[in-house]
């Protein structure tokens, strides 16, 4: 599992490539957490490269988003693809995080 | 210090099995030799077709363990590089012998007993479990048969199913975020729950209250962060129509007499992860013959030999085929599902219901 943070424009930017399984999970849970949650950022988490994920990557991502906007923040995924957008609609994600097509429209989602 | 260097003296040498990460066997070494191989009669039996018959074996020499591969036909690998000779294997450090992992470990005998100990609990647990599973239904107009295969000792999933009343039957299928201990401790407590009906101000023949009263029952901030998906139905015997309803869950699928497969399922996301969520019930007729399948998402997100992910579209070929109905059915499921699947256990728990209506 692999994990890319960066900011521009005050957005944080997320980029994770690989399988959101449960050694995916113990691999960037704590680091992700730390890099959005305490500050109550507003962040964009660019799924595209996710090939899998299970009930405790999407637990991550909910966990992330429900501490997050107690601080004021935000979450707005983007991207999934093929299985992952499956497991995602299958869970009904979209109700409790913001999902979108692409980079662009995920912006304009957390910004506004 | 008395005690520290007893404890010291006490330390002994083990092989331990691993596979997938996880110990499943351990072996005392001692100054005898202990053989490993895919032949039963060797001390370390390893079913892998890429283990040789008599592949290596371990010998304990003063404190050390030593290795030496016996000229099989994959080799032993240490540290990436192919063993030759007899070469001393570290404490902390393992040989790979075809698909597993053999690890050098120091313990105590106390340790080792500690283990053993938790091994049995763990056991016990897993008894418990499965003893608050429902027995599958031989007879009636409404017939049930089920299998379940935890990942580890213990598992997520749970399902349970039963009249509500002379004219109604319930049946649901709880799917807990993650596995293991953590896991099974809450799907017990979900099962039990669901099994007094205890819920209060709760009509258990409509799906959507009983997914609401779960989700104010079960938020996550207040179970260890912990949710939970369900596939919830109810079968009116004179309406011959089931009411359903989930939460997070991929559908149950229906295969009812001229009508092919359906996809039973309505929008709403997992219990717990949303205060105050209405859930909804949708409606399907259930004609004579129709069959019925509830399953967790461990049944069909599988992955391949070759590391390709598998998932729904892949497992509904397997469902309404020719065993439909039969005793057995759910088993014969789960070994095709096995069959497709890479070796070792499953990364998920498996659970499927076939449930049939004359």
């Amino acid at each position: 599992m692999k994990m890319e943070i960066a900011e521009e424009d005050g957005v944080t930017r997320v980029g994770l490539v690989g399988r959101l399984d449960t050694p995916g999970v113990d691999a960037i849970e704590t680091r992700l957490t730390a890099a959005v949650v305490p500050r109550g950022v507003r962040a964009i988490v660019d799924l595209s490269g996710v090939e899998f994920i299970g009930s405790l990557g999407l637990r991550m991502l909910i966990t992330i988003t429900r501490a997050l906007t107690r601080r004021g923040g935000k979450m707005v995924l983007y991207g999934p693809q093929g299985f992952v957008a499956q497991v995602l609609e299958t869970a009904s994600l979209d109700d409790i995080i913001p999902v979108r097509p692409d980079a662009t429209s995920a912006l304009s989602a957390v910004q506004a | 210090m008395a005690e520290a260097a007893s404890v010291r003296d006490d330390l002994r040498s083990y092989l331990v099995v691993l596979e997938n990460g996880e110990p499943v066997a351990r072996h005392a070494v001692g100054p005898a030799r202990l053989t490993v191989g895919r032949d039963p009669a060797r001390d370390i039996v390893l079913d892998d077709e890429k283990v040789s018959r008599l592949h290596l074996q371990a010998v304990l020499v003063g404190e050390e363990v030593v290795v030496q591969d016996l000229g099989s036909s994959n080799g032993t690998f240490m540290d990436g590089g192919r063993i030759t000779g007899p070469t001393v294997l570290p404490a902390g450090h393992w040989v790979q012998v075809g698909s597993r992992l053999i690890k050098h470990e120091r313990r105590s005998q106390r340790e080792v007993d500690r283990e053993a100990e938790l091994q049995r609990d763990l056991e016990k647990a897993r008894a418990y479990v499965q003893s608050i599973l429902p027995p599958p239904v031989r007879t009636g107009d409404v017939r049930v048969d089920w299998f379940h295969c935890p990942s580890a000792a213990l598992g997520g999933d749970a399902f349970g199913y039963g009249p509500l009343d002379r004219d109604h039957l319930v049946a649901y299928l709880v799917d807990v975020s993650g596995h293991g201990v953590e896991a099974a401790m809450h799907s017990v407590s979900v099962l039990n729950l669901m099994r007094q009906k205890a819920l209060v101000g709760v009509d258990f023949r409509q799906p959507a209250q009983v997914l609401e009263g779960l989700n104010a029952t079960f938020q996550m901030e207040e179970h260890g962060g912990l949710f939970f998906t369900v596939w919830y139905g109810v079968y009116s015997r004179p309406e011959r129509l089931l009411r359903y309803g989930c939460a997070g869950h991929h559908p149950g699928i229906l295969f009812a007499l001229g009508s092919g497969l359906q996809r039973l399922q309505t929008r709403g996301p997992m219990i717990g992860a949303v205060p105050g969520q209405h859930y909804r019930s949708a409606e399907a007729r259930v004609p004579p013959g129709s069959m019925l399948y509830l399953f967790s998402d461990g049944a069909f997100e599988i992955t391949t030999p070759e590391g390709r992910q598998l998932g729904m579209e892949e497992f509904l070929p397997l469902l309404g085929g020719e065993g439909a109905g039969t005793t057995g059915e759910a088993e014969g499921i789960y070994r095709a599902v096995r069959a497709r699947a890479r070796s070792g256990p499953l990364a998920d728990d498996f659970s499927v219901l076939a449930i049939s209506f004359d």
